[in-house]
């Protein structure tokens, strides 16, 4: 479904990714994982054409995507929910969710897909008409991730929806994505939890510095003894 | 996703456009059969070496229309002149003029009369309408000892700092405000106006304080009672309405109001659409521009307008017609100031004989002006007093009756009787 | 201070007001969603009036020339922005600066060449009658233009809060990354913004110019106000702006009125001043639009 070839990109002249390779299968949940300042962001903003790569190809759905506009890309179905949330902080919970109606698939199926964010997040119904920006960091993740689902994902890119929430919430979070994921929606999880992303996914990449150190499944990964020793603290 | 480049290149394109701009907007504005702009307009090319003569006039910027009225008259009067073999005294030596954009900003109008004496080595300048420019520049002639000709600025202080090399053909401000009020004692005396409370409404820069100054000594002096005593920032008033407002709370019976032309159009429709019930009576500046009348329409004959010129003046058909005829426009009292500016600066240079910046100003400052074919504003005489103010500058007022800009005061130059 | 001048001030400040509001509106609408200073706004209206005369004087009234102004301002808006503003917002703020002083000199020059230096008004069919209530007399041309303005505003607020579009557009404003992130063109916006904070003058003008006057630097006259507008409003708060636009009218009638001398326009900017003294997001809080 994607497949990332020989990707560099950076910032200015500043090179901070070099010679990706990824894929990610239709069906998939793959993982990639990496410390702090390791370019997982700047690859999937480069992946989600908001970044453009000074080398390399991007190939989403048999098309290649480099040079498109971010828009473009979300519109083909590759949606990323980005690190940090990214909420439009003034405006409602359902209009953040209505956001993400905007796209044309969106649009067909907005009603089911707002019933069925609401079903998954109990907590946003009942917050529906309160300004995003005053939630707790757990209701407002669960708005960025309702609102990438509006938008009826082909892809979905979860950079770090983890960060910053307490354990019984990540907890929450990861069974939330790993559910989709049963459901059938291809997911790229972008993750500093190590642990837990090799525990739910099938295949996964280890970033550093800017390249690709190690690949395989999941459970080979999370054997390696440099894994366990660098990311696991084993 | 930026090009830094194409923005730099961006950046130069604007500014380049924007000095273009500004260029062009110096020269522009020239109404159709002008004639064009280099010096061949001022008359014959002769062999002698020119006089030259700084003019200093806001040409661009928010003055701009007086400038443009300011230039057309000093050109026309130097082609006249030029035409009529320039100065005998001089081998028939041709004015040659350097207009000096001011732009209405006091530093720039002293750093382009400075450039202007320095380097273009002026003999004299003249011009500015801008008071606080004609303040600054004056300061900068009498440092380099050049002799400098106010045309029109009226601000007091300029003929007031004990300068030596400054004189004013025009009508000062104070004179101004003082001889409104001499006007509505006239109407009292001889129309039975039934004139007693008097509102004053003026811009607050030195231009309306120093005709409100003169106002207020006279209905003193004349005994008028002054009800209310209005000022105003002129370019921040966009709504004149709470004062028209106030003045019409007040009860009084006659107005006098010293205004730019913005403020004057917007005090003029305040003052209808209120329905104000009072004699008005509007001080040059606004007022005397000929776009007053022009944009008010016929509420104008309701107004007095105090002014340094009318065209119904005896004896200035010709020039007159020359001035329309050129520029395509009547010839408002700006113009007539700076084409008799012109006048009174040839004949200092024919008497002086010389270049000389001195020399010039020694003949300047004894002239004597009485030949009424060689006065163009309404004026019995021109003659400078120790402060280099034109002893019988007097304003004159003037109505629009029946569509025509008539003289109704003082009694020597009246072409008709006021109507109020 | 008697009744009827207190009226006639209160009456005269409101409708200063409302013509305040729709200049600051448009103002803000580009300053909320672009971040850009468009210094040149007021040129931009004077465009509009320069159409309103031209329309004038080809003998039409000069209300319809809306039908001009309105698209042309709304597609100047759109190009500027593909071609001026877009490519510099990611420059630093002085840049920003001297471009969009830049285009306002340029625009004043341009019609300073075309139209000349003059002042010229425009007669259009309520020019010279009033309307009386009481002893209060109200100019039927500014009562016009206050209606107008009051329109132009509340669609302004209605968009922008109901439709998609609009939320579309306070996406953009508020994080201009999400927005691209879930699909909304984000250049485009910006594009659609641009014009519409423009053509808000494309309406204003045809109904402004009867009440006052066309000449190169019009624009200049009403800036500074609808800079104070959204100072005092706070910062992308339309609803803020719109209280705003009547306290300073307000502030500026009754300042003419009440304090002595020519201090009475100190009045809109002591308010201007207590404001970002104690409230420096403005009386009402800024908001991301
Ligand atoms: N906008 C930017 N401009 C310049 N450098 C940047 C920018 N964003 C990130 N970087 C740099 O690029 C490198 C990779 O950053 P990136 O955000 O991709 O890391 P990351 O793997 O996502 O880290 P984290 O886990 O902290 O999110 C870092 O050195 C960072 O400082
Ligand atoms: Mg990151």
């Amino acid at each position: 479904m994607l497949k990332v070839e020989n990707i560099s990109a950076g910032y200015g002249k500043i090179e901070v990714i070099q010679d990706i390779n990824i894929e990610v299968e239709e069906g998939e949940m793959v993982a990639l994982v990496g410390a702090n300042g390791a370019g997982k962001s700047t690859l999937i903003n480069t992946v989600s054409g908001i970044l453009k790569p000074t080398k390399g190809n991007i190939v989403f759905m048999g098309e290649n995507i480099i040079g498109h506009e971010p828009h473009d890309i979300v519109n083909k179905g590759l949606i990323q929910i980005p690190e940090g949330r990214q909420l439009f902080g003034d405006m409602t919970v359902e209009e953040n969710l209505l956001m993400g109606a905007t796209s044309p698939e969106g649009k067909k199926f907005k009603d089911e897909t707002l019933e069925y964010v609401y079903n998954l997040f109990p907590r946003l119904l009942e917050r529906k008409r309160q300004i995003s920006k005053t939630l707790s960091g757990g209701e407002q993740q669960m708005i960025a991730v309702g609102r990438a689902l509006m938008l009826k994902p082909k892809l979905l890119i979860c950079d770090e929806i983890s960060l910053g929430l307490a354990p019984i919430v990540v907890a929450d979070m990861f069974n939330i994505i790993s559910g989709l994921n049963k459901e059938g929606l291809t997911i790229l999880l972008i993750e500093q939890n190590v642990k837990r992303s090799l525990a739910i996914s099938k295949r996964a990449y280890v970033i550093e510095n800017g390249k690709i150190v190690l690949h395989g499944l999941s459970n080979d990964i999370k054997d390696d003894p440099y894994i366990k020793q660098a990311y696991l603290g084993l | 996703m930026i090009n830094k480049n194409g923005i730099f290149k961006l950046i130069i394109l604007i500014t380049v456009i924007a000095m273009l701009g500004a260029g062009l907007a110096g020269c522009a504005p020239k109404p159709s059969g002008g004639a064009d702009e280099n010096n061949g307009d001022q008359g014959e090319v002769s062999n002698v070496e020119p006089v030259k003569i700084g003019v200093l006039a806001p040409l661009t910027g928010g003055l701009a229309s007086i400038g443009e009225q300011l230039k057309n008259g000093n050109e026309l009067a130097a082609k006249m002149i030029n035409e009529n073999g320039g100065i005998k005294s001089l081998g028939g030596a041709p004015l040659e003029l350097i207009f000096l954009d001011g732009e209405g900003r006091q530093e720039v109008a002293m750093g382009e009369v400075e450039r202007a004496i320095d380097q273009e080595k002026v003999s004299v300048v003249t011009g500015s309408f801008h008071s606080p420019s004609a303040m600054g520049a004056t300061q900068v002639a009498e440092r380099l000892k050049t002799p400098y000709l106010i045309q029109v600025a009226g601000a007091d202080d300029i003929t007031n700092r004990g300068f030596n090399y400054v004189t004013r053909v025009s009508v000062n401000l104070f004179k101004y405000g003082y001889d409104a009020v001499s006007y509505f004692d006239w109407l009292n005396k001889e129309k039975d106006a039934g004139i007693k409370k008097i509102a004053l409404i003026f811009e607050d820069a030195d231009f309306g304080q120093s005709t409100a100054k003169g106002s207020k000594e006279a209905i003193k002096d004349l005994g008028f009672e002054l009800a209310l005593d209005l000022s105003y920032p002129a370019a921040s008033t966009q709504n004149m309405t709470p004062y028209v407002s106030k003045i019409k709370a007040a009860n009084v019976d006659a107005v006098i109001a010293t205004s730019f032309i913005a403020d004057a159009l917007l005090l003029a429709d305040s003052i209808e659409e209120l329905g104000l019930d009072a004699i008005k009576l509007g001080i040059s500046g606004g007022f005397a521009d000929p776009l007053f009348a022009e944009n008010i329409g016929s509420k104008v004959e309701s107004w007095f307008l105090a002014d340094n010129f009318n065209t119904d003046i005896p004896g200035i058909e010709e020039v007159n017609n020359k001035y329309s005829e050129t520029y395509n426009s009547k010839m408002g009292g700006h113009a007539a100031h700076a084409y008799q500016s012109i006048l009174i600066i040839a004949d200092a240079i024919e008497r002086a004989a010389s270049r000389d910046r001195d020399d010039i100003n020694n003949a300047l400052k004894e002239t004597s002006i009485t030949d009424s074919s060689k006065i163009i504003v309404p004026y019995k005489a021109i003659e400078f007093d120790e402060k280099g103010q034109n002893i019988y500058a007097e304003p004159v007022v003037i109505q629009y009756q029946d569509g025509e800009r008539k003289t109704v005061f003082p009694s020597k130059f009246a072409t008709s009787e006021p109507k109020f | 201070m008697n009744l009827t001048l207190f009226g006639q001030t209160l009456v005269s400040g409101l409708l200063q007001g409302g013509i305040y509001a729709q200049i600051a509106m448009g103002l803000m609408l580009g300053l909320g969603v672009l971040g850009i200073i468009n210094f040149a706004h007021g040129e931009f209206l004077m465009i509009a009036m320069y159409v309103t005369l031209i329309v004038f004087r080809l003998d039409i009234n000069p209300y319809l020339a809306i039908f001009i102004s309105f698209p042309l301002l709304y597609f100047l808006g759109v190009i500027l922005a593909k071609y001026l503003i877009i490519p510099i917002l990611d420059r630093e703020t002085m840049a920003q600066f001297l471009i969009m002083i830049g285009l306002s000199l340029v625009l004043m020059n341009l019609a300073m060449i075309i139209f000349s230096p003059n002042f010229y008004t425009v007669k259009a069919a309520l020019t010279g009658k009033t309307l009386k209530i009481g002893e209060i007399i109200i100019g039927a041309n500014r009562l016009l233009g206050f209606a107008i303005s009051i329109l132009v505003t509340g669609a302004l607020l209605w968009m922008m809060q109901k439709t998609e579009l609009g939320r579309n557009i306070r996406a953009v404003s508020q994080n201009r990354y999400a927005a691209s992130l879930v699909g909304v063109n984000v250049k485009a916006i910006y594009q659609i913004a641009f014009g519409i904070s423009l053509a808000t003058l494309g309406i204003s003008g045809p109904f402004l110019t009867p009440i006052y006057y066309v000449s190169p630097n019009i624009g200049s006259f009403f800036i500074l106000f609808a800079f104070a507008i959204v100072i005092v409003g706070g910062m992308g708060n339309f609803k803020g702006a719109l209280v705003a636009s009547f306290l300073i009218g307000l502030a500026d009638a009754f300042g003419a009125v009440l304090l002595p001398g020519s201090t009475g326009p100190i009045l809109p900017f002591i308010f201007l001043i207590l404001t970002l003294l104690f409230k420096p997001k403005g009386l009402f809080g800024g908001s991301g639009i």
